[in-house]
């Protein structure tokens, strides 16, 4: 039982659980009706596309890189397709696979420059985020869109089988592929070649491939965000995703994945992008003043990765300590 | 030998700059053929004067860039507009004194900088995220302080900037190119020029080398937040007004000018005066790019395919089969 408590102790993502639990506490407190079915599936669904991004910058860090293009490219996606919409016959299954292949391709981009031209990460999704960007802006410079079909609005705003909100089966399709992937063989490669590349490589690992494929997963969170916010929004806007690049990868670093690479899953990433999206709320649930919210907003985030990786490095010594303390016990 | 051995010191000594005097020239090239009225004094004046602001935030970057570490300042943006709110508005003595205001604000810029440079260096807080928390938050406070209603009092020496000195460059063009050959000078030629790029190139050999690593890992966000908040002013100064977003762009143009001008990303080789190189290509690309009436998701898209293809040839890590 104790190496359970332990074992969990140590679980990476755990700050990033108690810090969402703390603030879904306090706001249902201050809010008793944050709780209630139609207000929390709201909560969800608007929370989804961000949360989508924070599963494909996860994927990502682990494996050693970064993204932070994921959320232009999902602004790009949505655009797109509110475009397509409105202004053309194209079948709505077309369009959303031409979402899909923007996303693919988006994450296509990515991961060769990355993965097989070896352009360091955070630059390169650095530039191709100016690239999707440019390109959403370029399509539709001002929020438009507003031929969205009926059918995806009400599909994406419903709940299925009287339970389960969309937010939650994009969110559940994506953990599922994640956990699915981990396991795979290409998946637990990832591990490797985020801790230790040279020796990844040397182990016969496919660095480049394990990168590539980690981008194009990354990508599909993107299509995946850009579907769920086309039907949020019900039109298209060319900001939508520009925040949450960094946002998400603020949550990842709340959620425990080292910026190294190589650890972390996707509970912490998920709890980290529900505790951002959490925040606003909490505050305007506080009744800050409009003019401090933008304040308030940040110094929390602030705090809590202050939080996050002091409970880190904190959990780190620890550690090293039980093995020193080990160790000395053994030689006498 | 003698001349193939100069030859090769030259080459590397410039290869960095390549991508962004190629860069310069091909711009030039196309403005002068392929647009009217372009290559004049006047236009040349103007463009060198926005790169002007561009080129002191993006040689405060350079520092963090330089300092190894993977090391990047995205807050960039708020600093300005401290700077741009603050500065203006300083009279000492009822009397305007330029050196003074951008004293004061390098002050404010430097000790805002330094809670970046703690966060990132002790809290091991990556810098991508430290420094964009420190941006939305140095934001909202200046939100908070002024509910958004900025009112400015430009002194008119501030103004007196735009003016010209000699066709084509302007008060502010020269003082940002002062700035430049001190700061290219401290890099190559002293002491501390040579600590900076030693903290970047090997952090543990630095230490073990007696450099005071953690001072100047602090430091230089220290630096940057100061020249940028000096940037903020200017960009006042040349603007005109002050508004909250009006900063919005910068701190990413500022790490792809630092990029474009060569400084490696890695840290540990860094140039001021290839930053300032890689400032004007970027506002020369903006404006050639405006003269053949491109909208702006057009401009930002052609813009990130530059910095894309500059990545792709000069930024590549070893290969892994050695």
């Amino acid at each position: 039982m104790k190496d359970k408590i332990k074992k969990i102790g140590k679980w990476s993502s755990l700050p990033a659980i108690v810090l969402l639990a703390v603030l879904f506490a306090y706001n249902g407190i201050l809010n008793p009706g944050f709780f209630k079915k139609t207000t929390f599936f709201t909560f969800l669904l608007s929370s989804t596309p961000m949360v989508c991004i924070v599963i494909g910058v996860c994927t990502c860090k682990i494996v050693g890189g970064i993204d932070i293009s994921l959320g232009n490219l999902l602004s790009l996606i949505n655009v797109t397709m509110a475009y397509l919409f409105s202004s053309t016959d194209m079948a709505a299954p077309l369009i959303i696979l031409i979402g899909l292949l923007i996303g693919l391709g988006g994450g296509l981009l990515n991961g060769i420059c990355i993965g097989v031209l070896r352009v360091n990460p955070l630059l390169a999704t650095f530039a191709t985020s100016s690239v999707y960007w440019g390109l959403a802006l370029w399509i539709m410079p001002t929020p438009g869109g507003y031929g969205v079909p009926r059918e995806l609005i009400s599909f994406v705003n419903r709940t299925h089988f009287g339970i389960l909100p969309t937010a939650v089966i994009a969110l559940a399709i994506l953990v599922i592929l994640w956990l699915v992937y981990m396991k795979s063989i290409y998946g637990i490669s990832i591990y490797g070649i985020g801790g230790n590349e040279q020796s990844a490589y040397v182990s016969g690992m496919n660095v480049a491939q394990g990168k590539v494929l980690a981008h194009v997963f990354g990508g599909f969170c993107a299509f995946v965000g850009g579907l769920v916010a086309t039907g949020l929004i019900a039109s298209g806007d060319p900001n939508i995703g520009t925040e949450f690049s960094l946002k998400a990868v603020t949550a990842v670093v709340i959620g425990g994945v080292a910026l190294s690479g190589g650890e972390g899953d996707v509970w912490g990433a998920l709890a980290g992008g529900f505790f951002l999206s959490t925040i606003l709320i909490a505050i305007i649930s506080s009744k800050v003043p409009t003019f401090a919210q933008n304040f308030a907003n940040y110094s929390i985030m602030l705090c809590g990765l202050v939080l996050a990786v002091v409970i880190k490095l904190g959990a780190e010594y620890y550690r090293t300590r039980a093995k020193r303390k080990q160790s000395e016990e053994v030689r006498p | 030998m003698n001349k193939q051995a100069l030859a090769k010191s030259v080459y590397s000594k410039f290869k960095d700059y390549i991508p962004a005097a190629g860069a310069i020239v091909a711009l030039g090239l196309i403005s002068t053929i392929l647009i009217d009225g372009f290559m004049n004094a006047n236009n040349i004046g103007a463009i060198l004067l926005r790169a002007s602001v561009l080129a002191i935030v993006a040689m405060g970057v350079t520092f963090v860039v330089t300092a190894g570490d993977s090391g990047l300042d995205l807050s960039t943006g708020s600093l300005m507009v401290v700077g741009a709110m603050v500065g203006p508005n300083l009279r000492f003595g009822g009397q305007e004194s330029l050196i003074l205001s951008f004293l004061v604000v390098m002050v404010i810029g430097m000790l805002i900088g330094c809670v970046n440079g703690v966060g990132i260096y002790y809290l091991k807080i990556p810098a991508l995220v430290m420094t964009m928390a420190m941006n939305g938050l140095v934001t909202g406070f200046c939100i908070l302080l002024t509910r958004s209603q900025l009112t400015v009092n430009l002194p008119a020496k501030l103004v007196a900037l735009n003016d010209v000195v000699v066709e084509p460059f302007r008060k502010m063009t020269l003082l940002v190119a002062v700035v430049m050959i001190l700061l290219q000078l401290m890099l190559t030629k002293s002491k501390f020029g040579q600590m900076l790029q030693l903290t970047g190139n090997n952090r543990q050999a630095a230490r073990l080398n007696g450099i005071p690593v953690a001072a100047i890992a602090v430091g230089v966000y220290g630096i940057s937040s100061a020249m940028a908040a000096v940037g903020g002013v200017l960009l006042a100064g040349y603007t005109g007004l002050v508004h909250i977003d009006m900063t919005a762009e910068y701190p990413m143009q500022a790490m792809a000018a630092v990029i474009i001008g060569g400084t490696h990303a890695a840290g540990g080789v860094g140039s001021f005066v290839g930053s300032v190189m890689g400032a004007i290509v970027l506002t020369l690309l903006n404006s050639v790019l405006l003269a053949f009436n491109m909208p702006a998701g057009a401009r930002t898209f052609i813009q990130g395919l530059v910095l894309l293809g500059v990545l792709i040839i000069n930024n590549r890590s070893a290969k892994l089969r050695q």
